[in-house]
């Protein structure tokens, strides 16, 4: 008999790379399974806890790698851990982002905060693949500049063909860009709206008004998905903590597509 | 043909030859509480309870259990298994139904939980029809009881003369064969009590509480959290209801170290708690207590039937009993059944 599914696999941590002052990308590997972006896995450190995490890299890489955001018990004893310590790791789980619906479409990505990281993977797949898909524009809006993540492959995504358009709540120091929220710079891209598959992670809040905006803006609601967070114990859906309204987070989601987030009860759903 | 019949007396002995060929889990009276536990001595099997306080859910779903248990440089073990196999002898049918409705929920695809899913392979369910349900109980409405169950591999039901014993599975007939000489065919009196006694023990429960269930799934979408504010008022969050469960299966886990390894268990939770669904973040798609009880009722009576065909509530009555704060599911089956 093999190993339950709630048993983890032993990998190293190879990497930790400071994102900003909250956040720290670690990169464990070499990566015991193959995922589809926007996919996640639940990450262990032995003794402390297990936690759901979007993984942050692309498909293609031979590592994992996650962007956390120190919060709880688990991810501060990943903040605290070093590269060569062992972890656990499971997955992968739930949904991804739709590839099969992009093809030959453009694609436009809608992150707040550290809800970049499944966005991420899904970006770096496509400019992989860009023969596959249309043009690709990215509205990432954080709290404020130092908070924005990945901020050091911007200039390479932008070399790469990608329409960037950053944006953050307060200016701080040589700021020059936009001031105000994600929603203020999702009529900058050029995009063919009616046919663009847009994706989006962020905080509850950010979500709901960015699904709202992109309607407005003459987005398709059928094209239009996002991903979700909750609490999970399993990831498999057997534990009942991400169980909405029917749906379980992490088997059916966490991405859902607009009409599937418009069923959800209050609460999950941003409305 | 799979009905039998076995006497008291051959019942007795029965019971004595499964304790002796396998781990026996029988009903036995403590303190004043009738409970199920592993019985070495089949002469304190006491059959003259209406119900256990607790569901027999923890032999498939331990209240505790290890998940793992990882050593510094051999790697992970699993769970050992505590009993290679064992005979559950005598809960009521809601329970045993119970177990049916769980095999949907933790045995589907695209994973199975592995540790239910040993458990129940090796055990052999035999339930006990009720003949006097308790005042709370309403297995009627989900035709899980009084005397035939779901999920079990055979049906004990007592009669004027002795029990009426009904194979259910391929499994229960092999108990019966394994203990041929204390069995019969039943004859055609016995088959005759047989099914009057469920119509009649169906007709009182029916004349309590009548409830059409195939109605109860508008609740998810026209109930509301509205609905539930008057008993969110009164729940104290206990969660005795979901602990006294036989279908509640959520669970939450918990590391800690051991002196030579980093182990995890996992172990019952609640949807009651105001913990379950709060993230570290302090974030919580759920934060009122009324929309908690909510996603309870909704989940066991809206979401299981339109996923599994099942509902989530077999009728056993002990949240009914136990609920400090006298929430009773009842009167929701009333309004929206």
């Amino acid at each position: 008999m093999g190993l339950s599914p709630y048993v983890p696999k032993p990998v190293k941590i190879v990497r930790i790379k400071e994102e900003t002052p909250d956040t720290k990308t670690i990169t464990i590997g070499p990566k015991p399974f193959d995922f589809i972006p926007g996919q996640f896995a639940m990450v262990t450190v032995y003794g402390v806890g297990e936690a759901p995490f979007s993984i942050c890299s692309t498909p293609s890489d031979n590592n994992l790698q996650f962007s956390i955001r120190k919060m709880g018990s688990v991810t501060t004893a990943i903040h605290e851990a070093s590269p060569g310590d062992e972890i656990g790791v499971r997955g992968p789980y739930g949904r991804g982002w739709p590839l099969g619906e992009m093809r030959k479409r453009d694609i436009l990505l809608v992150g707040g905060g550290i809800g970049f990281a499944p966005l991420r993977p899904l970006l770096l797949h496509l400019l992989e693949n860009s023969n596959k898909y249309g043009r690709i524009a990215v509205c990432y809006g954080a709290r404020s500049p130092s908070l924005l993540m990945y901020r050091d492959e911007f200039g390479e995504w932008m070399e790469r063909g990608v329409e960037l358009y950053l944006t953050v709540d307060v200016g701080e120091g040589d700021w020059k860009g936009n001031v105000g929220v994600v929603t203020t710079i999702l009529d900058k891209p050029n995009l063919n709206k009616a046919e663009t598959i847009v994706c989006t992670c962020g905080p509850p809040v950010m979500i709901k008004f960015v699904l709202k905006k992109l309607v407005e803006l003459g987005y398709s609601e059928e094209n239009i998905y996002a991903s979700l967070e909750s609490k999970m114990r399993c990831g498999i859906g057997k534990c009942g903590h991400c169980h909405f309204g029917g749906k379980h987070v992490c088997v059916d989601g966490p991405v859902f597509r607009y009409d599937e987030i418009m069923e959800l009860p209050r609460g999950i759903s941003p409305f | 043909m799979r009905m039998f019949s076995i006497t008291e007396e051959s019942l007795k002995v029965f019971l004595r030859e499964l304790s002796l060929k396998h781990v026996l889990i029988a009903p036995f009276e403590r303190d004043g509480y009738f409970e199920f536990d592993v019985l070495k001595n089949p002469d304190v099997i006491n059959l003259n309870y209406t119900n256990t306080r607790l569901s027999p859910k923890r032999f498939f779903l331990p209240q505790r259990q290890l998940v793992f248990k990882h050593y510094p440089r051999k790697g992970f073990t699993e769970e050992p298994k505590e009993y290679s196999s064992f005979v559950l002898f005598g809960i009521r049918p809601c329970d045993a139904s119970a177990l049916s409705v769980l095999d949907n929920i933790l045995l589907s695809p695209p994973y199975k939980d592995a540790s239910y899913e040993n458990r129940r392979k090796n055990a052999i369910v035999i339930s006990l029809s009720c003949t006097k349900p308790m005042a709370e109980c309403f297995c009627n409405v989900f035709e899980t009881g009084p005397i035939r169950g779901m999920g079990e591999d055979l049906t004990f039901t007592p009669t004027r003369s002795g029990f009426i014993v009904e194979a259910r599975t391929p499994r229960g007939v092999s108990v019966i064969e394994e203990f041929g000489k204390l069995f019969r065919k039943a004859d055609g009196e016995m088959l005759e009590e047989y099914s009057r006694l469920i119509s009649k023990v169906l007709d009182e429960m029916n004349r309590r509480l009548k409830v059409d269930k195939t109605r109860l799934i508008r609740i998810e979408k026209e109930a509301g959290e509205e609905f539930f504010q008057l008993n969110a008022q009164r729940c104290i969050e206990c969660s005795l209801c979901s602990f006294a469960c036989p279908l509640c299966y959520c669970f939450e886990t918990e590391d800690c170290l051991e002196k030579d390894s980093y182990v995890r268990f996992r172990g019952w939770d609640t949807c009651i708690s105001p913990l379950f669904t709060r993230m570290a973040s302090g974030l919580d798609p759920r934060v009122t207590k009324a929309d908690r009880l909510c996603h309870r009722f909704c989940h066991k009576l809206s979401r299981i039937p339109l996923a599994f065909n099942a509902y989530g509530c077999v009728g056993c009555g002990r949240c009914v009993s136990l609920c400090p704060a006298g929430i009773d599911i009842r009167e929701v089956l009333k309004k929206w059944g």
